[in-house]
């Protein structure tokens, strides 16, 4: 079934339905808003879109975290590859939220401190927050100069 | 708010599947032991809650965000690896 989504940042947008990634807790901070979809940017970006669809209002810079750290081993507990029925590296994917602030975009963040943990089979995901790890929840993403830039 | 005291050993039961059991005692620090089912979320309200406002500000975004990562430069990114979205398929 396609869906459409009239979003605020994106425009019309129309979606298969089996494109859709459902989190069943919703993410922390929005917990009514279930089903999201992926949206890239022009071929080659490394950002790309997450859309709300009970939202159309709703849409985050996400990205794939190996882009930027091709170390980056998040301590993910057994119970919530369990919980999601992630059995293998096959069904596992994980997405970062990015922070764009309105006063200064340059100086973006993302948070690898909560990666987005999703079963790339049965589509369903969940924001997981990694207690005991040093990775930041705010690690800029642009280089210094451009950072700084006021 | 419900206030209740407990002793070192003792539990609180919430609901009919949700056991809270006080572990030890030390120092101002209290060590809790949680028992529920396995879809119940439990977190560390601190940090639950700055992941929280940080979903929130990452859900405002810039007027003109379309613009901004349009004239990003791919160098000006911090990348180690150049492909995106290669661990699994998901767009």
């Amino acid at each position: 079934m396609i869906i459409e989504v009239n979003s605020a940042k994106l425009g019309s947008l129309k979606v298969d339905s089996d494109r859709l990634i459902t989190f069943p807790d919703g993410i922390p901070g929005f917990p009514k808003v279930k089903r999201y979809f992926v949206v890239e940017n022009d071929k080659g970006h490394p950002l790309c879109w997450l859309q709300a669809v009970e939202d159309p209002e709703l849409a985050f810079v996400v990205t794939d975290p190996f882009i930027f750290d091709s170390q980056y081993q998040p301590p993910i507990p057994a119970e919530e590859f369990k919980r999601l029925e992630i059995d293998g590296g096959e069904s596992l994917a994980l997405l970062i939220i990015v922070n764009v602030p309105q006063e200064d975009p340059l100086k973006m963040t993302a948070n690898f401190m909560a990666p987005l943990v999703i079963n790339a089979k049965t589509r369903l995901g969940k924001q997981v927050i990694l207690y005991d790890s040093h990775y930041s929840h705010h690690k800029p993403l642009l280089t210094a100069p451009a950072a700084s830039r006021p | 708010m419900l206030v209740l005291t407990r002793k070192l050993g003792e539990e609180i039961v919430i609901g009919e599947e949700i056991r809270v059991i006080v572990v030890e005692i030390k120092r101002g620090a209290v060590k809790l032991g949680i028992a529920a089912p396995p879809h119940t979320s439990i977190h560390r309200q601190e940090v639950f809650s700055k992941i929280q406002d940080e979903n929130k500000k990452a859900g405002v975004l810039p007027e003109n965000i379309r613009e901004i990562l349009k004239n990003a430069k791919p160098e000006s990114f911090k990348m180690n690896r150049k492909s995106p979205l290669t661990n699994n398929e998901l767009s």
